[in-house]
């Protein structure tokens, strides 16, 4: 990819305020996550106070139901939910790519057979499905980040696919296919520099899909017992009974504050690189 | 029209048959005990005559083929196995829970589709304007929340702090209500689980109607009616209305298996007695053949809509309606 | 003759994030009753600017600055919703650029030119059903097709039922902008030559906007030349082709291969159309003049008669004629 194009996007995404704001929420939750040892103030898997703590001087959002701390737990939960995230929108971009760019390249029956296959995968309702394979899998991290992106690859593939298509009419690919360049030239000299935009984009809409996907099944008692994330924090202040009580304004309200707003960051960046990579819906605004 | 239709129904047909499959699959494949994935984990107190009896039941002594042939049949013949936790036929439970979903999703869907398509336009039209900007704001933010928190959110402030509706259910235990004030307090327990399901699948509609009524409204069409003398709002809910809900069609059946699947959880919140909350439950247990129930009854469901606004489809677009052209 | 429609100082800018852009001014010209005018100029020089002005049809960011268009001695400019209800189509109407997207895919063909016809005349639904099919007759398509969908109609036919649509109420004045956009050459020729044939039939006036000057020279009685925003010349179609004064006429027309004197070269115009945005006081043509001189810098040059019904904006002429 030449330099002069991704200064360009910068130029064009540092001038969109909604992307910037996302971009700076995403590095802040970043560095949450690299130092939340130093940032927090206990172990989060260690019981440091009686449990049902109200906030105070010393547990800024009191205790959870066995005496752990709330604040510390949250923001070793960034890593989990940053981590999953990340992880699983990368391995279905992937997948997403890699069966976009042969249906695409390809064409014909490899096409629809493909299209054919995404088309049966979004009708499927993802979430039970996630349910029942994370419930017989068992869960764990890497299950977690397994059943996720089995399941999100389709709607990036289709995007990739149309781009893919876009791409192979244009003048400079089809002069190499009819000098009889390899494909596999094609590919990586001419196809994937088109290909790797789109997916970026695609790719940071898929991690906000997956962070609230993981939040849904750690609520669902289906998370990885051994990371807490905020999904997992909230099921257990759903499992105590904290939403009842006094307590939701500092064991409910905060997690999910959080998910929101990391996911919020995701979707800014997302839609604004989608924006910048799609003059056409630029000059829309 | 009819290739259309026959089109999608086997694709629909593919679906079932792959969920079908991967259920009979699953406690076969999985490492352990089959009997635990085919029981659940109650199995550890159950004599040897009964694990006997279930072992034949399942035919797990026959080949895999005939294995196979046997589960199809018993789905087919609406026999979905035994819950050995709640001692009774899964069908029975399925059957009790199904019409509480039906009536939240149901609902949700065509409450989230009105207010999707209704903002959706007011933004197209004031394309560029504060409104517009405001409105994307608002809807990116709610797409955003998870949505059991949501549901917390709402419980806590309206029900636990303000006292104003119930707390779970789908309508209070033990009180015999009748007529009238039976459907008030339903009513009153629906409120607060539709309004977290309208508000989680509101915004893939709302984007959808926007961006499709952006399109429309720059088609020659639309300044051909109005060059025609067609009164603006003529033009914006004949000419353009009509054009803009295309799109928002093949949304509607694609957001089916995401409201189901958004009911799942937000029914957990509210312990609403649905299908989705009968997952959980199973989940909670281990009732495995309980999860495998509920799974591919909520897959049926979103196939059958699925198929159903297929047929209405055609209707809305000449195009896929005839074909001699 | 008397003047169907006539466009006075007629100005329409945009609004856009780098300024304003001119994108028409100080444009004037008229048509008579039965005559057709051909609208030239290349892409982007205003001319759907100046149809859609006409038509009342330009939005914001765009707005008529100034001017006046008078039809039938009626200021289209000044009329109510109401009055412009009254106008539309029994008045003026408009062959649409490219009539592929102007048919509204979910209705038949039929409902779309009865909804005019209701809309506009006094009639009810089945005279209006047995006139869309007279109409649609007209313009050579089987009657009966009016209950067909656009997308059942090829490109061709398409574009005849925006005619019969734009005839529906049988206006005095249609504008054809560029409807032949997308056909093949055969069939524009066909398209262009039913529009000839129905304007005198029913002698109607016809703005034909095109680029195609040979086509233009071919069917029009008179023309206007429209540059950058701004109208360069205008006069009659054997006048602009023996004494086009205005260099960018002269320029368009070596442009064009003529089949008549084949010896004759072909020269391109070189150098880009100027940027509307913010534009200053000018000739918009000096930047790629090959006579201009400082006043073609500083000054905008008046749109004015030099003789009888020939009208141009140019420096050079003054110069010479003094």
């Amino acid at each position: 990819m030449d330099k002069q194009k991704w200064k360009h996007y910068w130029r064009v995404l540092s001038s969109n305020n909604l992307g910037l704001f996302g971009v700076a929420l995403l590095v802040i939750f970043l560095c949450i996550a690299l130092f939340a040892p130093f940032i927090a103030p206990f172990d989060p898997t260690e019981r440091v106070g009686s449990p049902f703590m109200k906030p105070n001087g010393v547990f800024l959002l009191g205790t959870n139901d066995i005496g752990q701390d709330i604040f510390s737990e949250l923001l070793y939960g960034t890593r989990v939910s940053l981590l999953i995230g990340v992880i699983a929108a990368l391995i279905s971009i992937i997948l997403g790519c890699l069966i976009g760019v042969i249906a695409g390249y390809f064409g014909g029956k490899v096409d629809s057979f493909l299209m054919r296959l995404v088309d049966l995968v979004l009708v499927i309702p993802f979430l039970p499905l996630m349910i029942l394979l994370a419930a017989f899998i068992g869960p764990s991290f890497w299950n977690i980040v397994l059943v996720i992106s089995l399941i999100s690859w389709a709607s990036p593939a289709r995007v990739i696919r149309s781009q893919v298509l876009t791409l192979k009419t244009k003048g400079y690919v089809e002069a190499a296919r009819s000098i009889g360049t390899g494909i596999g030239v094609i590919l990586t000299r001419h196809i994937l520099p088109g290909v790797i935009p789109i997916a970026l984009s695609q790719f940071v809409l898929a991690a906000s899909h997956s962070i609230l996907i993981e939040a849904s099944l750690s609520f669902l008692g289906l998370g990885d017992p051994f990371t807490k994330s905020w999904g997992t924090i909230l099921y257990y202040a759903q499992a105590r009974g904290a939403f009842l009580t006094d307590a939701w304004i500092w064991w409910v309200l905060p997690p999910g504050l959080l998910l929101t707003t990391l996911v919020i960051g995701f979707a800014f960046t997302g839609y604004s690189l989608e924006e910048i990579l799609n003059p056409r819906l630029r000059k829309e605004r | 029209m009819w290739k259309f239709v026959t089109g999608k129904l086997l694709q629909y047909v593919i679906v079932i048959m792959l969920m079908l499959t991967l259920n009979f699959l699953l406690p076969r494949l999985m490492p352990g005990n089959p009997l635990v994935f085919l029981a659940g984990e109650d199995v550890g107190f159950m004599t040897s005559k009964e694990k006997e009896a279930i072992l034949e039941k399942h035919g797990l002594n026959d080949s895999i083929v005939q294995q196979y042939g046997t589960y199809l049949k018993n789905i087919f013949t609406g026999d979905f196995g035994f819950s050995y936790q709640q001692k009774r036929p899964i069908i029975e439970l399925l059957k009790e829970r199904l019409p509480w979903t039906m009536l939240l999703t149901g609902l949700g869907l065509v409450l989230s589709t009105i207010i999707g398509v209704l903002f959706g336009t007011i933004s197209a039209w004031r394309r560029g304007t504060k409104t517009d900007a405001n409105l994307l704001t608002m809807f990116m933010f709610l797409s955003a929340m998870p949505s059991f928190w949501v549901g917390m959110i709402l419980v806590s402030v309206f029900s636990a702090q303000l006292g104003w509706l119930p707390v779970f259910g789908a309508e209070s235990a033990w009180s015999n209500l009748k007529g009238m004030d039976r459907f008030i307090d339903i009513v009153k327990h629906l409120i607060l689980p539709l309004t977290t399901l309208v508000l989680i699948s509101v915004t893939s509609t709302f984007m959808i109607m926007r961006y499709s009524m952006l399109n429309v409204l720059g088609e020659d069409y639309i300044m051909m009616a109005k060059a025609k003398g067609v009164k603006e709002k003529v033009i914006k809910y004949k000419h353009a209305m009509r054009n803009a809900l295309l799109p928002v069609a093949t949304v509607f059946m694609l957001s089916l298996g995401f409201t189901l699947g958004g009911a799942t959880v937000i029914e957990t919140v509210f312990a609403y007695p649905g299908v989705g909350r009968l997952m959980f439950e199973s989940v909670l247990s281990r009732d495995y053949p309980l999860i495998q129930a509920t799974f591919l009854i909520i897959t049926f469901s979103v196939v059958i809509a699925n198929f159903l606004a297929d047929l209405i489809y055609p209707i809305l677009d000449p195009k896929v309606g005839k074909h001699n052209g | 003759m008397s003047t169907v429609l006539s466009v006075e100082n007629l100005s329409t800018f945009f609004k856009t994030d780098k300024g304003i852009a001119k994108a028409v001014e100080n444009v004037s010209f008229s048509v008579d009753e039965g005559e057709m005018l051909g609208l030239i100029g290349e892409s982007g020089c205003g001319k759907t600017t100046v149809a859609q002005s006409i038509l009342r049809l330009i939005e914001y960011p765009g707005k008529v600055v100034a001017g006046s268009v008078y039809l039938n001695g009626k200021n289209l400019l000044k009329a109510t919703d109401s009055d412009l209800t009254g106008l539309r189509w029994r008045e003026i109407s408009v062959i649409p650029q490219s009539a592929m997207n102007a048919l509204n895919p979910v209705y038949t063909v039929g409902d779309q030119i009865i909804e005019a016809i209701l809309l506009h005349d006094n009639v009810n639904k089945k005279e209006a059903v047995e006139r869309t099919k007279k109409l649609l007759e007209l313009v050579g398509i089987d009657g009966e097709r009016w209950k067909s969908y656009p997308h059942e109609f090829s490109g061709g036919m398409k574009q005849r039922v925006a005619i019969a649509m734009a005839l529906a109420c049988n206006p005095k004045l249609v504008i054809s902008d560029e409807s032949t956009t997308g056909l093949d050459v055969l069939t524009q020729a066909q398209v262009i030559s039913l529009i000839k044939n129905l304007q005198k039939k029913m002698n109607l006036s016809v703005i034909l906007i095109s680029h195609d000057l040979p086509m233009v020279t071919s069917i029009c009685d008179r023309i206007a030349i429209m540059y950058a925003g701004n109208l360069v010349e205008w006069a009659s179609t054997e006048e602009i082709l023996k004494n086009a004064e205005h260099p960018y006429s002269k320029a368009l027309l070596n442009a064009t291969p003529d089949l008549s004197n084949p010896e004759r070269e072909v020269t391109s115009i070189p150098g880009s159309v100027p940027n509307l945005v913010n534009i200053p006081t000018c000739c918009r043509f000096h930047t790629r003049c090959p006579y201009a001189f400082d006043r073609c810098r500083q000054e905008t040059p008046e749109f004015k008669e030099i003789k009888p019904g020939h009208y141009v904006a140019c420096f050079l002429e003054e110069e010479q004629n003094g």
